[in-house]
């Protein structure tokens, strides 16, 4: 399997960059719509995705990949709706906080894959050794 | 006798070719076929617990025992069985999805039935016995085996003529269980020579398993006696027979000779003639000829099923051994562990060695890239040619798997790597501690003719390698495989980097073109593998040849079809349309591309080769012309409703709260979650509002729906026809028009997600395969444990939340649908259902429990109408507009054409339904409970029939694919769509007069909202207008549509508010009377935007001619002034009545 370790750092600090465009570049501007867009559709969810992955099955059967698309799509989205309107039902929203909560949310999840992994391991361990 | 003792532990082990002891007590105590599965169901087969798809592999049988009948007829002599195409070919690749090893005991039932009349009665004991070791049973085994073997009633052991036994071997090693391919092999008894008999007999007998190998064999035995060797040697068309001579003459000067030489000849009848007559004279060489295209791997079963020695080894016609390869290979095999032993290849170019062809690339040729050059060496796979197997031990794993291999015709070659890398697992999963060996001693050399050593050739070889990696049944394995094939090259392109750069290396390679072909064999491979994994269903019903109109049509309609619709657009003139909607302005050119993609489309479905990425394409395109034109040709958004869901973003964004007062906007800050998002996005993005977001909603939506769409069909069909032509369908089926910026939008998609994964994974139990005579079931998702199931229920806490924070009813259709799934026993799963059933009531009961409070009289009401329900979503058509009558009627004629469709198609494949298509079936039937559940503001039968669409129209495609008869794929077929695609713009674009707004309208709302001062109040015949809630906490708002039909109707209506028979009679007091009452210091404005004469008089709400008397009566009377007028229409201010 591939184990490189840099697509997780990039995802980790893929949300701090974002930031860092939302705030930084004009509104409107092409980079900033393309970046935030892009984070908001994909990151938070791939990041999720991944640090579950460990704990679910193979990706062995046909359409997994299929389906690891639609999921991350759809959990980068149920995250940004289920952040986003915690902080409108407060009455606390800032694009700001907003952003930095899935941009930690990103972070925690890119950097918990190994934690994950580790734990997958150990558990599979007394199987094997079985 | 020894000949049929071996047959039978041949045949033992091959119906048990688990390799472990098949003990009496693991089989069940049912008949042969019940406890074969228990014993035999191999690896990650038996695992998924499919109890056979029995009849099917019953028939497979069947015509397996017939072959046997055949073989064992007293007048066939030997030379008849040179043409066993229908038990060693015919039957292997069509003998259907095996599941387990069920139907080998059933064919072995049978053969042993359909052989002559002899003994019949023994047969079910010998059955019984069947499932004990192998070598016990000999002599039951005897008896029964002199009835298949009476036609030569020898008892000697000189039994070549016919003891031949038929057995089904399932595919093992594929996880995905049911769809796996059985072949039927012809096992033939081994031809031992007399003087080996003894010994290589007592050998195989305790290799049966892996277990008791080595304990039993005597030692001097396997020292002294060599095992025999069989060589099969496979030519094609292009095959030279100045070098297939040499390569058998090779062979026959061997020490020792191969006991046979089987030469398949790959379609080339002449050639077979010739080999026959030339080679085959001296009996020495069996000529099999094979007629159909099948690829590499089957010629090589094909050879192998002819083959009875202990060793079988393949070559092809282009290579011969070197003198001592026999002895090397044979001594090599003096190890019972030894499995397989692979030959050095050397090459030898006949045509010159090409200057770019680099060593790293030997393996594309086929020369192995693992084991040492110089001494025999364990490997761990099986790459390259001039491979040599024990035989029992290929028999047993079912020969060279041909589903990974090369496709029919593509390389002329060895077979593929995939094929290479699975017959590696499967060996080992059989046998774990078999030994692979690299045996640089026997030398094989293979003559590289002109034709495979130019550059095409190459390169479509390493693409054919990647690919055929792509379908290895373990994802990981293949993988690894073609990293191992690749990592060669990548080690050597630092070396070749060097070379290239400083023109050093060997003198016959240039340095540059190496690097530069070595780089592009690794983009050629690996694009393979992509193009390979992309091509995840089944061509089934696809013809085999793809004729040159289909490939021309279905490769150039795409491009053409884009240009076609892309030039169109310049063509329309909004202005001119008429009240049948977008259809009356869009120019033959559009019709043109849709007609030209609908036959590429058509074409596409019946070119078996096509890489599924076409049919991507083909399906963005349409989802493009669908659903981008209005974003590409209208000035503004389209949709007041969507232009609704901007301003509520709006308000989000300018408030960063939601607004919790009950409101008539209140649902939308109740269930704020898509609201959230969108404003969230918008203000990341800088936008100054989220009106160029929601402009490519439709759109957007249309293509995320293509994955879980594409996904959910493919958990109950695998073939390829029918999963693109139910998806087609669906997007031009899919014509309620819910799919603008909105919940229901996005919830949609979230929704199908969640379902489609709780499909695939929280398969509890077995799945009870059914009848499928079609063979269009899917293989079954693998069966979660509960850790696993926990794991993915709280991933999907997150979209389900989302759920149920967004939007009304898309939660409990996703409740209902959960519910339907947990009638089914293998998805019940009371856990996630409860998950989503307490999370939607937390919500409702908590976050949006004011606004239910509120409306709660209303639902009641509406519960339990089904009839008002009926009646609430159809348009009445009292006073409609003619192109509006017939929009209605082709709305319901494209709906009830899908649903009549669907019927038909759910008769026709009534048994697929009955088993493999359950879970679709359950999922789309759910939403039909909330026929009686409310009226949803008389919208229930829309959403009903879009939460229904991917059921119906699947079985509408189902209807018609998978294509058997042409007419039905050429006449039939393009017509249905063409229907549909029209209906779909009848139905979707028929409002469109109302639907679309000129960028004077949005400057007249916007003009009105900068003025007005705050409390205001708007009016407007409809709420057809652009931007008509922006900033709608500051205004009040008034659209005469909703005005009381009578008095009667609403007891205490205040006297100012006019009804609409008022309104219509007398229009401009009853509007001075409305737009009296407001407060000190706000004024009230009559909206007349373009838009409002389209929305409200043809559809019939006032009479024709109603907005022009009320502009001809405002504009006479003294009460109002122009406001702003341009040619988006009007806003007239109410003078307020001086005190």
């Amino acid at each position: 399997m591939n184990n490189a370790r840099w697509p997780l750092l990039l995802l980790a600090t893929s949300g701090w960059l974002t930031l860092l465009v939302a705030t930084q570049a004009p509104g409107g501007a092409p980079l900033r719509v393309t970046v935030t867009v892009v984070y908001l559709l994909t990151c938070p969810g791939a990041a999720v995705l991944a640090l579950f992955r460990p704990l679910l099955a193979p990706r062995d059967h046909t359409g997994d990949a299929m389906e690891s698309v639609a999921l991350t799509v759809a959990l980068s989205v149920a995250l940004g709706i289920l952040v986003g309107e915690a902080f409108f039902m407060t009455g606390t929203f800032t694009v700001y906080r907003a952003l930095t909560v899935l941009a930690t949310i990103t972070s925690v999840a890119a950097l918990g894959v190994p934690l994950t992994a580790y734990r997958a391991r150990q558990a599979a361990r007394p199987k094997d050794s079985a | 006798m020894e000949g049929r003792q071996a047959e039978e532990v041949i045949d033992e082990a091959v119906t048990h070719p688990t390799g472990r002891p098949a003990s009496p007590a693991a089989a069940p105590s049912g008949p042969g076929p019940a406890g074969a599965g228990e014993t035999g169901g191999t690896a990650e087969t038996g695992k998924t617990g499919r109890t056979a798809k029995g009849r099917k592999a019953k028939k497979a049988a069947r015509r397996a025992g017939k072959a046997l009948e055949a073989a064992a007829r007293p007048g066939r002599g030997a030379d008849d069985r040179s043409r066993p195409a229908t038990g060693g070919h015919g039957a292997p690749t069509e003998a259907g999805p095996a599941g387990d090893a069920g139907p080998d005991a059933a064919a072995r039932r049978d053969a042993h039935g359909g052989g002559p009349d002899t003994a019949p009665d023994t047969a079910p004991d010998t059955e019984a016995g069947a499932g004990n070791a192998a070598g016990t049973g000999t002599e039951a085994g005897a008896g029964t085996e002199a009835g298949a073997e009476s036609g030569a009633g020898t008892e000697d052991g000189v039994d070549r003529t016919s003891a031949e036994t038929v057995a089904v071997v399932p595919f093992t090693g594929d996880d995905t269980g049911d769809g796996a391919p059985t072949v039927a092999w012809r096992v033939p008894a081994p031809m031992v020579p007399p003087a080996r008999r003894q010994a290589p007999q007592e050998r195989l007998e305790p290799s049966a398993g892996p277990d008791d190998a080595p304990s039993e064999d005597p030692p001097g035995a396997a020292a002294t006696t060599l095992p025999s060797l069989g060589v099969v040697v496979a030519a094609g068309p292009a095959q030279s027979r100045f070098r297939l001579t040499v390569t058998v003459d090779a062979l026959r000067a061997q020490q020792p000779a191969p006991e046979e030489i089987v030469l398949v000849v790959d379609r080339c009848p002449e050639l077979a003639a010739w080999a026959e007559a030339e080679l085959g004279g001296t009996g020495e060489v069996t000529v099999v000829h094979e007629e159909e295209a099948v690829g590499a791997a089957a010629v090589r079963n094909l050879g192998l099923a002819r083959v009875r020695s202990d060793v079988v080894a393949f070559l092809d016609g282009d290579s011969a051994p070197e003198p001592g390869w026999a002895a090397a290979l044979l001594d090599a095999y003096a190890d019972p562990g030894v499995v397989a032993v692979r030959g050095r290849v050397a090459l030898r170019w006949s045509a010159g060695k090409p200057d770019w062809f680099p060593a790293e690339l030997g393996w594309v040729l086929g020369v192995p890239f693992t084991g040492s050059r110089i001494r025999t060496d364990p490997v761990d796979d099986l790459y390259g040619g001039a491979l040599s197997f024990r035989r029992r031990a290929l028999a047993e794993a079912g020969g060279f798997p041909e589903g990974p291999d090369h496709r029919p015709g593509e390389v002329a070659a060895e077979p593929a790597g995939g094929v290479k890398t699975e017959l590696r697992s499967r060996l080992l999963d059989l046998r774990p501690q078999a030994r692979l060996l690299h045996e640089p001693s026997a030398v094989v050399r293979l003559d590289v003719p002109a034709r495979r050593s130019r550059l095409s050739y190459f390169l479509s070889r390493c693409a054919a390698e990647g690919r055929s990696q792509a379908e290895v049944a373990r994802r990981t394995t293949g993988w690894e495989g073609l990293a191992a094939h690749l990592a060669p090259i990548r080690q050597g392109l630092p070396r070749a980097v060097f070379r290239a750069v400083t023109f050093t290396g060997p003198v016959d390679v240039k340095g540059y073109k190496a690097l530069l072909v070595m780089l592009l064999g690794i983009v050629a491979a690996n694009a393979g593998y992509v193009a390979g994994r992309l091509r995840t269903t089944r061509a089934d019903g696809t013809p085999r040849e793809t004729g040159q109109w289909t490939w021309f049509l279905s490769r150039t309609a795409l491009p053409v079809a884009a240009v076609l619709w892309g030039l169109s657009l310049r063509e329309v003139h909004l202005d001119a349309m008429t009240d049948l909607g977008l259809i009356t302005v869009l120019p033959a050119t559009f019709w043109a591309a849709v007609a030209v993609m609908i036959i590429g489309f058509v074409a596409l479905l019946g070119d078996r080769r096509a890489l599924e990425l076409w049919h991507a394409g083909y399906t963005l395109v349409l989802i493009a012309v669908l659903h981008a034109t209005p974003a590409l040709l209208y000035p503004s958004l389209r949709y007041s409703w969507a232009w609704k869901h901007v301003s509520v973003i709006d308000y989000l964004i300018r408030h960063g709260a939601t607004d919790p007062e009950i409101t008539p906007l209140a649902a939308y800050h109740q269930w704020p979650g898509f609201f959230s998002f969108f404003a969230m996005m918008t203000q990341s993005a800088g936008l100054p509002d989220a009106l160029s977001i929601a402009v490519w909603g439709p759109a957007v939506f249309n293509t995320a729906m293509l994955l879980p769409l594409l996904l959910l069909f493919r958990t109950v069909t695998r073939n390829r026809q029918l999963v693109w032509g139910a998806v087609w369908v669906y997007f031009s089926c899919s014509w309620v028009g819910q799919d603008y910026f909105s919940p229901q939008a996005t919830t949609l998609v979230l929704y199908l997600t969640v379902l489609v994964v709780v499909v695939r994974r929280f398969r509890r139990g077995p799945i009870r395969a059914g009848e499928d005579p079609e063979g269009l079931g899917a293989e079954p998702p693998p069966v979660s444990g509960t850790r696993r199931r926990l794991v993915w229920a709280l991933l999907l806490f997150a979209p389900i939340a989302a759920i149920a924070s967004s939007h009304q009813l898309t939660p409990l259709m996703l409740v209902a649908a959960l519910a339907a799934l947990f009638v089914l026993r293998r998805h019940r799963n009371l856990g996630i259902l409860l998950l989503t059933g307490l999370t939607v009531l937390l919500w409702d009961a908590v976050a949006a429990w004011q606004l239910l409070e509120a409306r709660f009289s209303d639902i009641v009401e509406s519960l339990g109408d089904a009839g008002g329900n009926l009646d609430d979503g159809l348009l009445s058509l009292g006073t409609a507009a003619p192109g509006q009558v017939i929009v209605a009627y082709a709305d319901r004629a494209l709906s009830g054409g899908v649903w009549l469709l669907a019927v038909g198609g759910a008769v026709l494949r009534r048994r697929w339904l009955r088993r493999p298509g359950l879970p679709l079936l359950v999922i789309g039937l759910s939403p039909l409970l909330f026929l009686a559940a409310g009226s949803y503001g008389g919208e229930i039968l829309f959403r009903i029939y879009l939460f229904t669409l991917p059921l119906t129209a699947f079985l509408a495609a189902a209807l018609f694919l998978p294509a058997r008869r042409a007419f039905v794929r050429t006449l039939v077929l393009p017509v249905v769509l063409m229907l549909m695609v029209t209906g779909f713009f009848f139905g979707n674009y028929g409002k469109e007069q109302a639907n679309y707004f000129t960028r004077d309208e949005v400057r007249l709302v916007r003009e009105v909202h900068r003025v007005a001062p705050e409390g205001s109040l708007i009016v407007a015949p409809t709420f057809f207008l652009p931007a008509a809630y922006d900033y709608y906490e500051r205004y009040q708002h008034s659209w005469l549509d909703e005005l009381p039909r009578s008095r009667e109707a609403v007891p205490g209506l205040p006297d100012y508010v006019p009804t609409r028979v008022e309104l219509v009679q007398d229009p401009v007091p009853a509007l001075i009377g409305l737009m009296s009452e407001v407060p000190q210091g706000a004024k009230a404005y009559l909206v007349l935007n373009r838009a409002q004469k389209a929305a409200i008089e043809t559809a019939g709400i006032f009479p024709r001619g109603t907005v022009d008397r009320i502009r001809q009566g405002v504009e006479a009377s003294d009460r109002f002034r122009v406001l702003v007028e341009n040619s988006g229409g009007a806003v007239y201010e109410l003078i307020p009545r001086k005190p």
